[in-house]
């Protein structure tokens, strides 16, 4: 009993790593080699490595569009800051000019 | 805080509460395998695993502060740069609405000059709240570590 409730909480441990994994790779702290090295050293072997592996792979599979998404909302802030002048230098042409 | 440590020593923390210390040691940017010594030399159970997972979360953690600082610091230089040229631009036209004894009225690029020193002082303000440090951001998460999980 005692020892299936220390592998559960493990497994709650690894579970947890994985997430944090996945939002390192996302942020680009890190690669999936880099992950697994860290895992390996956190002492995770065999079936454990596998399937925290498994667990960051299927979720870090689209970090190009995350990192896509990320560009395209800069580029957002920039047109947006043209934008607001061109709206300021309209105005004040129909105001002072028109 | 290594450095406050005395040598061969263990931080007083360790003693205490060995997860929180090392979380402690990991935001402050010490080494994993220096936490990981101090952890084993203070018999905290699984230290290999939980140190592991802390230096897992804490660097996550910081990858994203650092990325939402870079974005919040692009938007405070959007934010000035917007603002000087409105107010160039009004300021050009005050001038030429004055030099040519334009009867027309000068409202309008006298609110887009308050309006543009209101956007340089939002970006200077934002410039200067991402500087807030790592250390002093995930204060709460340190003070988390320490209170029992739900």
């Amino acid at each position: 009993m005692r020892d299936r409730d220390q592998l559960s909480a493990r497994l709650d441990v690894i579970t947890e790593m994985t997430a944090h994994a996945t939002t390192l790779v996302q942020h680009g702290g890190a690669n999936l080699e880099e992950i697994r090295r860290r895992f390996h050293e956190a002492g995770l072997v065999d079936e454990e490595l596998r399937f925290a592996m498994t667990q960051v792979e299927g979720r870090t599979a689209n970090v190009a569009a995350a990192r896509k998404k990320l560009w395209m909302q800069q580029v957002a802030v920039w047109l947006g800051g043209i934008a607001m002048v061109g709206v300021v230098l309209l105005v004040m042409w129909l105001v002072e000019f028109r | 805080m290594a450095d406050l440590v005395p040598r061969g020593g263990m931080p007083a923390a360790f003693n205490r509460d060995p997860y929180v210390a090392s979380g402690e040691m990991l935001v402050r940017g010490a080494d994993r395998s220096d936490v990981l010594a101090h952890a084993n030399a203070s018999g905290m159970p699984h230290a290999q695993l939980l140190v592991s997972a802390l230096s897992m979360e804490v660097d996550a953690k910081r990858a994203g502060f650092d990325r939402d600082r870079r974005f919040k610091r692009q938007m405070a230089v959007a934010e000035i740069v917007v603002g000087i040229v409105a107010m160039v631009i009004a300021l050009a036209l005050l001038g030429s609405g004055f030099a040519s004894d334009n009867p027309n009225p000068r409202r309008s690029p006298i609110v887009v000059l308050l309006v543009g020193a209101a956007t340089i002082a939002a970006g200077i303000r934002g410039l200067s709240k991402s500087g807030e440090s790592f250390d002093a951001h995930m204060g709460p998460f340190i003070r988390g570590l320490g209170r029992p999980q739900d």
